[in-house]
């Protein structure tokens, strides 16, 4: 839930700098440049009937040769660029109307219409495409009419299927249900609210039909269903021009070029519309890590976690994590809190290396076990750091078995046979309490229970021996009464195998409960450090308080309004130049909004970074 | 407002199984219950969403206000065009303004898109789309599930204002007992399909006579000190 924020997409203009992207951008103008210059320019030379010239080969007056009257076929090709792309705009535009109007019905049709608009528009789907055109253009006569007809027909049906599956899951969604409680009529909702959000889409299956709809008119044309002389199109050039095939092969080159092309071009250029608008944040591993200089701080060799100076940040100016430090000693529970957008779950992604493309992790250093993260292989990181996140069900295979995907990671990381690694998966299911955990290893997730599934991806990461156990978020989605069981599990693993916890929440009163000692983040950067059992009464800085009493527990006055925060956080790219939450801090000074405060000692195993409590 | 034997199945799968709940008029009642003990399905069966068996009187007007504020508006539609959708159009100019003062957000926001605006401004615009449907009843499922702690804190104070201000009754669905004792003034308690206790909201947090009341109460996270 609270992960949603994208945390930084690729900017949509370097799709349009790739190799096939560009070839179809030239294509396609090219193209546009034909249609409109042709027949203005050729148009006169293509139809010159020359009887001293007829069905001749290549020469230097007619590069491609001529026709049966004895016309420049190279003119006739350049000319006909028009008629081709006009008649495949009309055909993928009737295809287009006709099939999103059929495949948005369903949404406005009674039930049972709108099941059988559905189930035609199946069969028609299972249709052979040139079949459906064919059968349309011989009834509708022969002749370019016909054609267009019977190619608009024949990619009707993608396009409804296309409308009717978009227009399904915006028809699930909560705002659809509360218009239509608000009285909304059906038609409305279509206008309104369906089509406006399945568009786009929509609009790149478009640019990707039109290439198609060039090919299939040439291929109409080429059968003789299509245009008729004296009209003549590239399918029209190529039919006249086959009989010759094995005297003049050259005649037919021109048509066939011309129709290869366009078709390449409209479908590179629907496939690159469909990649920028696909493209969001490519979960690519960054390996360049330019470190800042050393910090003088001697390493602490105790810390099975030891985090300087760690920044997170994306083209921009945008900066989640700002210089964090954080260390986390053996056999520890650390929470880290904060708001959404604090930069609590990227620096949990920082240490596991999975900041997403294109964020860029600075740190001063980011020891593991007391080695380099920057120099452990990847099975070395594997084994020492077990991550656990908010969907169990993000982090599991449905379509394996729990006790396969347990081995594999004894099999990959630690060498171990399948029948070891089997026993190992079903020996830690057990130890994470999975009721009947052989049974259940040879289940695929989705017959196991939230809290099973959540238990079986921890029992996932203790398959090697971690060091550290991050948890981000890992009772978010799941009921009070289960989260109190994975909360006491946590803490079971944590006593028996040694390992430190870095527990990430937004729950101030979880992290409270479960942890030794809790670190506050605030935009980015931490406020507060201090033991768990002290957040009730000596949390000192504003931020942390304010945090606590908005919180209600059973004991909250209920004649009194809940205590809130007012503002919000300020996003990572505007964090200014004091302390980040001045603006909505009661006993902000002058000094908060340009000067900002580091974090200092604040009595014992307590660290606070603000003016007013310090100084 | 009153429920009587209702009843909703899924198939073979009986997600609310014959339950009696009444909801007096300007009262909020606030119901618990783990994921899957059928309070959504309940609040989808009040609202008209899914279909029942049983009785249900006096459920004109109906509104819902969903967990998930980034879900329940349309990203194409300005916060006006969404306030205002149950509106007849000649009040609209009048409307959406005084809907948008009743949650607390400026009427400048009218012009605005979604995504411009945080988690808690974007729950607080779908109760004022609720309230431009002038609800009988409000059916708030999980509002603040979503929402951090720091603006779930307004949001709660919004609802309990709300119901001060305009007499609104409510069904405020929740998985923490906390903030449904907070907002509530009776409290159902809802397991496998059932409401296995029903109260006023102190009884039921101070003396609870459900052992699934209890073990709901133990697993309320607190802060030691």
């Amino acid at each position: 839930m609270r992960a949603r924020v994208t945390k930084g997409s690729r900017p949509r203009s370097g799709v349009w700098r790739s190799g096939p992207a560009l070839i179809g951008g030239v294509l396609v103008l090219l193209m546009a440049v034909l249609a409109v210059a042709g027949p203005i320019i050729w148009g006169e030379a293509a139809e010159r009937i020359d009887a001293g010239a007829i069905l001749q080969g290549t020469s230097a007056a007619h590069p491609l040769g001529t026709d049966n009257l004895g016309r420049d076929l190279l003119a006739r090709v350049l000319v006909a660029g028009r008629y081709s792309l006009a008649l495949a705009l009309a055909a993928t535009l009737i295809g287009a109307v006709g099939g999103i109007l059929l495949g948005a019905l369903p949404s406005v049709l009674p039930r049972r219409a709108a099941r059988l608009v559905t189930g035609a528009v199946n069969a028609l789907v299972a249709f052979p495409g040139l079949l459906l055109a064919m059968f349309t253009a011989v009834v509708a006569g022969l002749g370019a009419r016909g054609a267009v007809l019977g190619i608009g027909v024949a990619i009707a049906p993608g396009f409804a299927r296309l409308t009717q599956t978009l227009a399904a899951s915006v028809a699930g969604a909560d705002y659809v249900a509360a218009a239509r409680m608000l009285g909304v009529p059906r038609r409305r909702v279509l206008a309104r609210h369906i089509l406006p959000n399945i568009a786009e889409p929509l609009i790149l299956n478009l640019a990707q039909s039109l290439g198609g709809a060039l090919l299939g008119l040439a291929g109409m044309s080429f059968l003789g269903l299509g245009v008729q002389p004296p009209d003549f199109d590239w399918g029209r050039l190529l039919f006249d021009g086959f009989t010759r095939i094995y005297v003049t092969p050259e005649v037919v080159l021109g048509p066939a070029a011309a129709v290869a092309l366009a078709g390449i071009g409209f479908n590179l250029l629907g496939d690159t519309l469909a990649r920028a608008a696909a493209r969001s944040s490519a979960g690519q591993r960054d390996t360049a890590r330019p470190a800042p200089p050393e910090p003088a701080v001697e390493p602490d060799p105790e810390a099975v976690l030891e985090v300087r100076d760690l920044t997170v940040s994306f083209p921009g100016g945008s900066t989640p994590v700002r210089e964090l430090s954080l260390s986390v000693a053996p056999g520890e529970i650390v929470g880290l809190v904060g708001e959404s957008g604090s930069g609590k779950s990227l620096t949990a992604a920082a240490v596991g290396g999975l900041v997403p493309y294109p964020g860029a992790v600075t740190y001063g250093r980011l020891r593991l076990g007391g080695a380099d993260v920057a120099a452990m292989s990847g099975k070395e990181l594997g084994t020492a750091l077990a991550m656990v996140f908010q969907d169990p069900m993000a982090s599991l295979n449905p379509a394996l078995k729990v006790g396969g995907q347990l081995a594999e990671v004894a099999i990959v990381h630690q060498g171990a046979s399948r029948a070891d690694a089997r026993r190992r998966a079903v020996d830690r299911l057990g130890h994470v309490r999975l009721p009947d955990p052989a049974k259940h290893a040879a289940q695929h997730p989705h017959e196991l229970s939230g809290g099973m599934r959540q238990r079986a991806v921890i029992a996932m990461g203790l398959m090697g021996t971690p060091r550290l156990i991050i948890a981000d978020e890992p009772t978010t989605a799941l009921d009070v009464t289960v989260q109190r069981q994975i909360l006491r599990l946590l803490r079971e693993v944590v006593a028996e195998t040694g390992a430190a916890l870095l527990f990430i929440s937004h729950d101030i009163a979880v992290v409270g409960e479960l942890c030794d000692r809790v670190v506050v983040m605030y935009a980015g950067r931490v406020v507060e450090e201090l033991p768990a059992d002290r957040l009730a009464d000596g949390a000192a800085h504003p931020y942390t308080r304010a945090l606590i009493a908005s919180l209600p527990d059973l004991d909250t006055d209920r004649a009194r309004p809940l205590a809130g925060i007012p503002g919000t956080q300020p996003s990572p790219a505007q964090v200014g130049a004091g302390c980040a939450f001045a603006g909505r801090c009661a006993l902000a000074t002058e000094r908060c909004h340009t000067e900002r405060p580091e974090l200092v000692d604040h009595g014992p195993r307590q660290r606070v970074a603000c003016w007013e409590v310090t100084s | 407002m009153r429920i009587e034997g209702l009843t909703v199945r899924y198939g073979g799968f009986t997600a609310v199984d014959d339950v009696t709940l009444e909801i007096p008029d300007g009262h909020v009642v606030g119901l618990v219950g783990e994921s899957g003990s059928g309070k959504s399905s309940l609040a989808r069966a009040v609202s008209g969403l899914v279909s029942y068996t049983g009785r249900i009187d006096g459920a004109q007007r109906v509104q819902m206000v969903f967990q998930d504020p980034y879900a329940s508006l349309d990203p194409r539609m300005t916060i006006g065009e969404t306030v205002g959708e149950g509106i007849v159009k000649r009040r609209r100019a009048t409307e959406v303004p005084r809907l948008l003062g009743l949650v607390h957000l400026p009427a400048e926001l009218a012009d605005r898109y979604p995504r411009e605006l945080s988690g808690g401004q974007r729950q607080r615009v779908a109760i004022a789309r609720a309230l431009g449907g002038d609800p009988a009843l409000l059916v708030a499922d999980e509002i603040t599930g979503s929402l951090d702690v720091s603006v779930q804190g307004a949001v709660l104070n919004l609802v309990r204002g709300l119901r001060d201000e305009l007499g609104l009754s409510m069904l405020f669905i929740s998985h923490n007992l906390a903030v449904v004792r907070y907002v509530a003034d009776t409290i159902a308690v809802m397991h496998h399909g059932r409401i296995v206790e029903h109260g006023p909201a102190e009884q039921v947090v101070e003396e609870p006579a459900h052992d699934y009341t209890r073990a709901l109460l133990a697993a309320v996270p607190r802060l030691r000190g």
